[in-house]
């Protein structure tokens, strides 16, 4: 008895074979045999789905009822004894085994589940040596979904993992059971493909073979490979990985449980993204360039070039610009050798176009469990469910769970998939007006004005009721508010004044803000110091003599042609890279392969300033090396001190011990204002544009969201232009112009048009022309 | 409770393809549950919808019911291939259900099913080629279980059948032209 009052009220003390254990009040048996190691069969329980209880696998006896229940929908008792393997539950649950293998085709041979099968598994321990199902199987026809997933239904045991997964965390309701009883099927509304950016996550769930990895199909079995830990090297959630890879190449990817960052999930992104790896212009040897002609040379060559190329010319003539997918070292040491040699020409902000706001790391008030502890969260320029799949999750579940108001100014109504609160979709140039709004309505409701040309502009902008419903429940103490600014918001002309107004908007209603970082290590690049005085716009149109292009290509850029006519006029472009395409090809002088994130050690800095390190998963390919060594080697030969590295360890040491501190909060800046006549243009970086390895995924390029060359509008400002779907129209932007297909699309807001940034648009000039092909 | 997730406010097929007693019937059903639970009207709406489509449900009219009822149209079209009384391909104007469960069965089901086989020319699930009849597939126990062997012909239920009484029946529906 004594012991008994020790427990607290919400906790049970229940004993399953005869372990006794205390568990919160209301969990599942499940539950808590998971909990304490005991296992119990099961097929359609997952511990981050709701319980549907249908395929029956998981039966247990408990003392004093009269039949078998299934332990993943059975609530704890106080006192309760449970037996999972008396000869009622074993019993119970080989009779069930029975039912399921009855129509399960026999083909485990030619199934890519084969080996990592769970009803593979769990026959062997409860299934018959030999089937007495004489009769007929049932047989289903397998629907095509899409590049990502492989559809095998006659496999399918109806657990319907995938359907609520499809429902309740991707919110996207494409699969469903069609039919009834022992003919059910899983399939989507009739030929329709499924299309969530995290569908890939239904691959994990599924038990059996039905649904499989297609990029993977037929490439290996799971026990011939090995299994190495990852970091996502597409965004700053920094979600945790397993590369599978099979004699050192990776060959198929699967999250790696991380309560704090990707829970039990990842991306497609993540998922399919390192696939590019293998892409067809991946640089395998050091390759020079000789009047006009490329040619492949052993390393010494190359880096005696390099070195030539790089002494030709001061270090003060010399820009520096990477992209966002390299590790800290890399950075780091990048940055140590150029500065050392007086180089104040360093940056990776390649794709931002305004830079009042000055360098400093992303402001992130909260960790990514908080996410769910705020009432009112609006989003800022920002398309997150493409930028950070895994925080558009986290939203999500706030409003699912905690009844969150979401709230959204975008130049596109993206169908985030949870309810919008106020929903100010409009032009590229209004949205932020409406941010300026909504401040002007907080000045007045908190009777605190901002000064400066921020304040006097947020002043000029009208209030609105609307606005003014919203201002009132951010500055309600009880409801937190979170503000999450995104790419399109950085990359926006204004990104400072959009900048200025949330750090205002937050501070004076007490909030959070959720900056996102681009890409996947920006964060990194910014700790380790790649950065200088003069930003990446102006030093792309610098007259610099000698460029280091380091893991970056021409698609990485806000001014994709400037940035080639740039390098093209340069005396010397040296790029290390993993790939070079032909634009790059043309330019450079030489190019020194180097790896890739998931071939390298080292580490990457995610949104919430976690230092995560990583081994490499897999082999170099041909003689590329890592990016460290090479910079390494090249220090030695500059006579640049401190580069006398024997390890990795050495350069992560020196990593770990920089500052992470923000520097100072966002400056009152001065005001750019806009103004455009006639159509203004939303242009933004696609989904699966994001980075090298991303552009190369012939997976994820055959998905519907892969970057197209559309201009999309609504339908009224198609009629006012006389245009329809599918016309050829020209697209003028400065002086460059581009043929594009018009997509009519309704989530356009009026006055403005839509198109992806790798048809070669930037998005600080919003000023366009479209004109319909003269006939 | 069910959380419904947001639905793009597309009303397209819902516009076009709904007439204005279909959707009246869907409002009479909406009104009859909480508005939160908008999933509750499905299945009187896919009758209402059926009817109004020649006996069937096409993709597309099933598509338009979810707009219409602002749930995802994998919902409607879950009810629809579950339900025996909803045809998701097009079929005869006239439906002809043979049940075939237990007590029907030992009752002479059979021989009923094979009676009406052979006078029409058509296996279960198919339909007469003027398209007057379809012998739907595989009827479970329709709960008259007093009257077996018991058939539904367009939703009315005839007992104790016998090859005669179903010749009749055929007759009548053939006639009806
Ligand atoms: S496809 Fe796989 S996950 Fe989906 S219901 Fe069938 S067995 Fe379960
Ligand atoms: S796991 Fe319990 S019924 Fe499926
Ligand atoms: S078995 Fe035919 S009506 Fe019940």
């Amino acid at each position: 008895m004594s012991e008994q009052k020790t427990i607290p009220d919400n906790m049970v003390r229940i004993e399953i074979d005869d372990k006794e254990m205390i568990v919160p009040r209301g969990s599942m048996v499940i539950e808590a045999a998971d909990n304490n190691g005991i296992s119990i069969p099961r097929f359609c329980y997952h511990k981050k789905l709701s319980i549907a209880a249908n395929c029956r696998m998981c039966m247990v006896d408990v003392e004093k009822v009269p039949k078998p229940l299934p332990a993943c929908a059975t609530p704890v008792m106080p006192d309760m004894k449970v037996y999972t393997k008396s000869k009622r539950a074993i019993d119970a649950q080989r009779n069930v085994m029975e039912f399921l293998l009855i129509n399960h085709p026999l083909d485990c041979p030619v199934c890519d589940q084969g080996g990592e099968c769970e009803l593979q598994d769990i026959s062997m321990g409860y299934g018959r040596g030999v089937s007495r199902y004489q009769d007929e199987k049932r047989v289903a026809i397998d629907e095509d979904i899409g590049s990502l997933i492989s559809t095998e239904m006659t496999r399918c045991i109806t657990c319907t993992r995938c359907v609520r997964f499809l429902e309740e965390i991707s919110g996207t309701d494409e699969l469903g059971g069609i039919g009834r009883g022992d003919r059910t099927q899983i399939g989507t509304m009739v030929g329709r493909s499924v299309d969530s950016v995290m569908s890939g996550n239904v691959i994990d769930l599924c038990p059996v073979g039905a649904l499989t990895n297609k990029p993977f199909r037929f490439k290996a079995r799971s026990w011939e490979m090995m299994s190495a830990n990852g970091i996502s090297m597409h965004d700053a959630i920094g979600s945790n990985l397993f590369y599978h890879t099979r004699k050192g190449e990776i060959l198929r990817t699967v999250p790696r449980d991380n309560e704090s960052l990707n829970e039990a999930w990842i991306s497609d992104r993540d998922r399919f993204g390192v696939l590019g790896q293998n892409g067809d212009d991946r640089i395998l040897k050091p390759m020079i360039k000789q009047a006009g002609v490329w040619s492949e040379v052993d390393w010494p060559k190359a880096m005696d070039f390099a070195v030539k190329k790089l002494q030709s010319t001061s270090g003060k003539d010399t820009t520096v610009l990477t992209g966002s997918q390299s590790t800290n070292e890399e950075y780091f040491l990048l940055s140590k050798l150029f500065k050392a040699m007086n180089c104040d020409n360093l940056d990776y902000r390649l794709n931002q176009s305004d830079f009042s706001q000055p360098h400093n790391i992303p402001r992130v008030d909260l960790d990514l469990n908080g996410v769910k502890d705020n009432q009112q969260i609006v989003i800022i320029g920002s398309n997150v469910n493409h930028e950070q799949p895994i925080l558009a999750h986290r939203i999500r579940q706030a409003w699912l769970k905690n009844d969150a108001q979401v709230s959204v100014f975008n130049a596109k109504d993206y169908g985030f998939r949870f309810n919008i609160f106020h929903n100010y979709i409009a032009n590229q140039i209004e949205w932020v007006k409406g941010l300026g709004s909504l401040a002007h309505c907080v000045a007045d409701l908190t009777k605190v004005k901002l000064t400066g040309e921020v304040g006097e502009w947020i002043d000029n902008q009208a209030t609105d009721e609307n606005l003014n419903h919203l201002a009132k429940q951010l500055i309600n103490k009880d409801n937190n508010a979170l503000f999450v600014i995104g790419q399109v918001a950085n990359n926006h002309p204004q990104a400072g004044l959009i900048k200025a107004i949330v750090e205002w908007l937050a501070d004076n209603t007490d909030g959070k803000v959720y900056e996102m970082a681009c890409g996947a290590n920006s964060v990194g690049a910014e700790i380790c110091g790649v950065t200088s005085n003069t930003n990446a716009a102006d030093l792309i149109n610098s007259k610099s003599k000698s460029f280091v292009i380091y893991q970056a290509e021409n698609d990485d850029f806000n001014r994709m042609q400037l940035a080639h006519e740039t390098f093209d006029k340069a005396d010397s472009v040296v790029v290390f890279s993993s790939f070079a395409d032909k634009n790059m090809k043309e330019v450079a002088d030489v190019i020194l392969p180097i790896g890739l994130a998931s071939e390298v050690a080292g580490s990457f800095f995610n949104n919430f300033l976690e230092n995560q390190k990583f081994k490499p998963a897999a082999n170099l390919p041909k003689e590329a090396k890592p990016g460290w060594r090479v910079l390494r080697v090249l220090g030695n030969m500059l006579n640049v001190d401190g580069f006398d590295y024997d390890d990795i360890s050495e350069v992560m040491a020196e990593v770990d011990a920089l500052s992470t501190k923000r520097k100072a909060s966002f400056q009152p800046i001065e005001v750019t204002h806009l103004n455009v006549d006639g159509l203004v243009l939303h242009t933004e970086t696609a989904i699966y544009d994001v980075d090298m390895l991303s552009r190369r995924s012939n997976a994820l390029q055959e998905t519907i969201h892969a970057s197209n060359d559309c201009l999309s509008l609504n339908s009224s400002e198609a009629e006012k232009l006389k245009l329809e779907n599918a016309m050829p129209v020209t697209l003028i932007q400065g002086d460059y112009s581009v043929e594009l297909f018009i997509n009519i699309d309704e989530s356009i807001p009026t006055g403005s048009v839509f198109a992806n940034k790798c048809v070669g648009l930037r998005s600080d000039v919003l000023e366009v022309e479209v004109r319909g092909e003269s006939s | 409770m069910y959380q419904v997730n947001p639905q793009n406010n597309d009303k397209t097929l819902a516009n076009e393809l709904l007439t204005q007693e279909t959707k009246e019937t869907i409002e009479s059903w909406l009104a009859k549950y909480p508005s939160d639970q908008r999933r509750s009207a499905v299945i009187g709406s896919l009758h209402a919808a059926q009817e109004q489509n020649g006996g069937w449900l096409s993709k597309e009219i099933m598509q338009a019911v979810a707009q219409y009822l602002e749930i995802p149209a994998i919902w409607v079209y879950e009810a629809a291939s579950f339900y025996s009384m909803f045809f998701t391909k097009a079929c005869g104007k006239h439906k002809v259900s043979i049940c075939t469960n237990i007590s029907c069965m030992l009752n002479g089901a059979e021989k009923i099913v094979d009676h009406a086989e052979k006078s029409l020319g058509i296996k279960l699930g198919e339909t007469t080629e003027d398209g007057q009849i379809t012998l739907v597939k595989e009827e479970e126990c329709i709960a008259a279980c007093v009257g077996a062997p018991a058939i539904l012909v367009d939703e009315h239920y005839h007992e104790n059948v016998t090859p005669e009484e179903l010749d009749k029946i055929f007759k009548k529906l053939g006639g009806e032209k």
